[in-house]
């Protein structure tokens, strides 16, 4: 695996996938690439010592990035979401305008809880995964996405049936 | 009922293709191992760097801005920007004012002064800036409104005094003045009369999975701005609220493992030190209530520094996990401790104003 030319491949074919993982954890293009340029520097470091497939490796470096990152932006914002009005009625809002408030809502997660919920739902990660990549036990992955879930107020059986079907 | 999964693939799939991701990855790395190999001269340079800054901004030196709004004061006109004709606002500075405009971009903002600002058409392509360097540690920033659509991103590139720097940027329609994530080194000096030359390279439409426009858009105005850090001593604060909320815990308070420390009642800027167990590594976290230099140090080593410049309870946080093979995270002024060796964490903070506490862990776990 120790090659420059593999990490140029693996540059190359993977980092639009890992790029919209970024996204997803910081909400922000700019930083999505900061971010995962960060991650794949960190990542040629190690790069000969990497077996198997890398992507695994890297994703859990772009997330242990982004927990170590300066958290302004994930503090700030997590005390505004006491203000998350309470969804209306169905027949008084869009299915439209919902997914745009559960979309900011999920920006308004603090960082592991984000971080938990990226890895479940769009990475496909099982609980162990999202343990291992995180450093952190299967318990608190799931202490962690119950609460992310709470606070998204989703119907978390529903989601879940939805996320694995 | 909303599909997260869906919901998350669909929010994403806006994606910014970035040309040149490699040739910037490996340009960072090149940086780094550089970086790495004058540690300790650069270090000394650094702190000669800040000891200049201070110097100059206490001194009023003239900068390369109107401070003021977005309207230039008097005695300096408003140039239209032209096509091929990119204009630079100069005339002399004042004291430090908190929440003034310079153009569209906060004169001040986390800890950096707009130094140079410069607009042109976007159809002309390019901002070119000249302004005398009084700190090294610079950040840029642009801004394109008038773009076609909000989902325009304009690619540019940095050189600086004609030689192509290993700093790319995005340009939207939407004002970032974050300087956060960037790692970019100038190889500039204080007192160097530096020039720099933002580039407009391409264009891409971020709708959808996203497309390279085969031309750059010619509608929109481009923005470009030079901000230097400042001294936390001369950094303009907010004015203070007249109630602050108590430093508030999040999620991490709760979690296993995690201590919870407050700075000293009577005050707040006294160092709080505990004992704790190392196990693989630590994650520590600074909740403040006001502005200040916080700090945190392991045995001596400090691991963590933050400064703080508002009073929205936002702190800094830093993580390391020492793994097997995975040392790149942590400093290596610790990897002599071992796991269950008692190490003492000491919480610091200057020029605060208020309480703070501390969410302080060394537990990871397998």
């Amino acid at each position: 695996m120790a090659s420059s030319d593999t990490f140029a491949e693996f540059v190359a074919t993977r980092s639009p996938r890992l790029q919209r993982t970024a996204y997803l954890l910081t909400h922000d293009w700019a930083q999505a690439e900061d971010l995962l340029q960060m991650a794949l520097v960190r990542a040629w470091s190690a790069w000969g010592r990497i077996d198997g497939d890398p992507e695994p490796y890297v994703r859990k470096v772009l997330v242990n990035v982004y927990a170590s990152w300066w958290r302004r932006r994930w503090r700030h914002v997590e005390q505004s979401m006491s203000r998350l009005p309470e969804p209306p009625a169905i027949d008084h809002i869009s299915l439209v305008d919902r997914r745009d408030e559960v979309w900011q809502a999920l920006g308004r997660l603090p960082r592991r809880q984000r971080a938990v919920l990226v890895l479940r739902y769009f990475e496909d990660m099982t609980e162990a995964q999202i343990a291992d990549a995180m450093s952190i036990s299967v318990g608190t992955v799931k202490s962690q996405a119950r609460k992310a879930l709470e606070k998204l107020r989703l119907d978390e059986s529903l989601t879940l049936e939805a996320a694995h079907r | 009922m909303i599909d997260l999964r869906e919901l998350m693939d669909e929010r994403s799939a806006h994606g910014v293709p970035v040309r040149g991701r490699l040739e910037q990855v490996q340009r960072a790395i090149a940086v780094r191992r550089r970086r790495r190999a004058v540690a300790g001269a650069a270090a000394m340079v650094a702190a000669l760097a800040v000891a200049g800054a201070s110097t100059v901004a206490l001194s009023g030196k003239p900068t390369q801005f109107a401070p003021g709004s977005a309207t230039p004061p008097a005695g300096e006109s408003t140039v239209s920007p032209r096509a091929g004709e990119p204009t630079v606002s100069a005339s002399a500075t004042a004291k430090p004012v908190a929440g003034r405009k310079i153009a569209p971009f906060a004169e001040y903002s986390r800890g950096y002064r707009v130094v140079a600002v410069g607009r042109a058409p976007v159809s002309a392509r390019k901002v070119t800036l000249t302004w005398e360097v009084t700190s090294t540690d610079v950040r840029f920033f642009s801004y394109c409104p008038g773009l076609a659509s909000k989902h325009i991103s304009l690619d540019a590139e940095i050189a600086i005094n004609g030689e192509p720097a290993a700093t790319s940027m995005n340009c939207l329609s939407e004002l970032h003045q974050d300087p956060t994530g960037s790692e970019s080194r100038l190889g500039v000096s204080v007192g160097d009369t530096v020039t720099v030359t933002y580039t407009v390279t391409g264009a891409q439409d971020m709708t959808g999975a996203g497309r390279r426009l085969p031309t750059i858009p010619a509608q929109g105005t481009l923005h470009f701005a030079v901000a230097e850090k400042v001294p936390f001593t001369q950094y303009p604060l907010p004015t203070r609220p007249a109630r602050l909320e108590p430093p508030n815990p999040d999620g991490m308070a709760s979690e296993p493992g995690t201590r919870v420390v407050h700075s000293d009642r009577a005050d707040p800027n006294k160092a709080v030190s505990i004992t704790m167990p190392w196990h693989r590594g630590y994650d520590f976290t600074v909740v403040p209530q006001t502005p200040g230099i916080y700090g945190v140090s392991v045995n001596g080593v400090t691991v963590l520094t933050g400064e703080v410049y508002d009073y929205s309870g936002s702190g800094p946080n830093a993580s390391c996990q020492v793994k097997r093979n995975d040392q790149g995270f942590c400093l290596s002024e610790l990897q002599s401790v071992r796991d269950g060796d008692e190490v003492t964490v000491t919480v610091t903070a200057q020029h605060a104003t208020g309480p703070w506490l501390a969410e302080l862990r060394s537990q990871w776990q397998d």
